[in-house]
């Protein structure tokens, strides 16, 4: 069963995972591009500008894929109004954990491109002594930012119609009282706060903060 | 019939001009007098704009801000407070000076700061007559630092900065710096260098690139110069590369984080000592801020440049644990929903 919802999930984002394969080879080569490592002493100089300018596609890389991947779990049932999945004979529970499970895989599947990519682009290069490549904790950074947020959009997906329409009225709330605040002056800034405790140190996009360099000291 | 019209028409042509006169002649007036009018208002309203710009001075010790009536109350305390912060810092050396160049604050439309901004506005107050301080103390410290005013603390991203800028700087000492060695990192801060700045600093593969970084205009005989260096002519790199056209390997960053690390070490009364060292040399002056030998405090500096290197983009484990325990989570209560949508 898991290998057939995998195979259903693979053929309803093939398209958009060969766009995200592509872009997980293409980043890192591109960003080494007619680098050698062998121009001179300030070659070091131009791989970390290089590494430091393209860092930032990397982890959009893997909003995208989380994003794809996320719609692409859901989007047959979300279509059929769940009426394959009620159809089965197993627990809810188990047939989102596999469907959970496909998408995470195809997910891997682009860390491991993107891996590749890194390790094709950096092999070629002479790493000046002080720099290392780092094609591998790139992907592995990839992956991880990759799953949390696959893991929040799929969760998201999955929400009831009522718990949908709550989200959506804190939403608005927390927008109402923001402009409040800054209304009466206050001196509190809840949306500033609301994304400091998304981004921070705690939170589940917190794998998002950090260099996404492939060449680093 | 006709001859009547005329003359009526040619008595008031007659009456008419004279009428016409004293009516430009009141028009005249009345803009006269609107024009004065106008004149009074913009008068009124400069004056009143001048007197909503600057009416005010807050001083503190030599610490003195022009402002405006409204913004007195809050600044008062917070240049006090800026004043004390800078006597802590300084000590004796301030006593000396009068005054620092003022300080412009607050514009007529913007808004009065309220309490809780206070200790914000000390702190850039004290800041900005910190950097005027520095700027007077002696010139050999002054060339080695530039412009600095201490931040009392670094972050941690600028250091790796700082880490990063030095591994790709391809200095001498940079390499053995950054495995530890005090030595090393004094001379790529420009501690202990000999005359021959260039050599003991870059090797001569170096030198072109330094010369087509340089990024200050020059003419002339320097144009020339420097553009034979790029061309990778070493006498004319000798000529151009003076030891003020030199980047220091540790760059001016690794310098302003070394008297940050020593004011730090040294507590109240730091940048008052690092001062008052008369003519003494860079390390005295460090040794005598921070009150430790300068090789513990280079060591400390090493050991801090070497801990911020970033190294592999891997997250570090306890943030890896925590976004798979974020997942778990999530899963969890995705998977725990009973009805489908």
């Amino acid at each position: 069963m898991f290998l057939a919802l995998l195979r259903l999930q693979w053929r309803e984002g093939r398209l958009a995972l060969a766009v995200l394969g592509a872009a997980g080879i293409a980043l890192p080569l591109l960003s080494l591009r007619g680098a050698t490592g062998a121009a001179g002493p300030w070659e070091a100089w131009e791989l970390l500008r290089a590494s430091a300018a393209w860092s930032a596609w990397y982890p959009l890389l893997a909003l995208a894929a989380a994003l794809a991947l996320s719609a692409g779990a859901w989007a047959a049932d979300h279509r059929s109004r769940h009426v394959y999945a009620l159809t089965l004979p197993v627990a809810r529970w188990r047939y989102l954990l596999l469907r959970y499970s496909a998408g995470a895989i195809l997910l891997l599947a682009v860390g491991a491109v993107l891996w590749l990519g890194g390790t094709l682009a950096t092999v070629p290069v002479a790493i000046p002594p002080l720099l290392h490549a780092y094609p591998g904790g790139l992907a592995f950074r990839f992956c991880l930012a990759a799953f949390s947020a696959y893991t929040i959009l799929f969760a998201l997906h999955g929400l009831t119609p009522r718990a949908a329409r709550l989200l959506v009225a804190a939403l608005l709330l927390l927008v109402l009282v923001a402009a409040l605040a800054d209304l009466l002056a206050l001196g509190v800034r809840p949306l500033d706060l609301t994304v400091d405790a998304l981004l921070g140190p705690f939170s589940p996009l917190a794998v998002f903060h950090g260099p996404w360099m492939l060449i680093d000291v | 019939m006709s001859d009547r019209v005329a003359i009526a028409v040619g008595l008031l042509l007659l009456g008419g001009a004279p009428l016409g006169a004293q009516d430009s002649l009141a028009v005249l007036r009345r803009m006269e007098a609107r024009l004065d009018s106008l004149t009074a208002d913009a008068r009124d309203s400069s004056s009143a704009a001048a007197a909503a710009r600057i009416t005010d001075t807050v001083s503190a010790g030599a610490i003195r801000v022009a402002t405006t009536a409204r913004f007195v109350p809050v600044l008062t305390i917070a240049v006090a407070r800026a004043w004390d912060t800078v006597l802590v810092e300084f000590g004796a050396v301030v006593q000396a000076i009068d005054t620092l160049p003022v300080i412009a604050f607050g514009s007529g439309e913007s808004p009065v700061p309220g309490p809780s901004a206070v200790p914000e506005l000390a702190r850039s107050f004290a800041r900005t007559a910190t950097a005027a301080i520095w700027q007077r103390q002696d010139a050999a410290l002054v060339r080695w630092a530039s412009t600095f005013a201490p931040t009392g603390g670094v972050s941690a991203s600028a250091l790796a900065e700082l880490a990063r800028q030095m591994a790709a700087t391809p200095a001498r000492p940079n390499g053995a710096c950054l495995d530890g060695d005090p030595g090393a990192c004094a001379l790529a801060l420009g501690l202990g260098v000999g005359l021959d700045t260039l050599s003991e600093w870059y090797a001569p593969d170096a030198w072109p690139g330094l010369a087509d970084r340089y990024s200050r205009g020059v003419t002339g005989a320097d144009a020339t110069a420097r553009d034979r260096c790029a061309a990778g002519d070493s006498t004319a790199c000798r000529t151009f590369l003076l030891p003020d056209r030199l980047t220091p390997p540790a760059g001016i960053f690794g310098r302003h984080y070394l008297l940050e690390l020593a004011l730090d070490l040294g507590g109240p009364g730091a940048i008052g000592r690092l001062c008052t060292v008369g003519s003494g040399s860079i390390e005295a002056r460090l040794e005598a801020a921070s009150r430790v030998p300068i090789g513990t405090l280079l060591a400390a500096w090493s050991d801090s440049v070497r801990a911020a290197m970033p190294g592999t983009p891997a997250p570090p484990p306890a943030v890896a644990m925590l976004s798979v325990a974020w997942c778990v989570l999530l899963l969890g209560l995705a998977l725990g929903v009973r009805q489908w949508r």
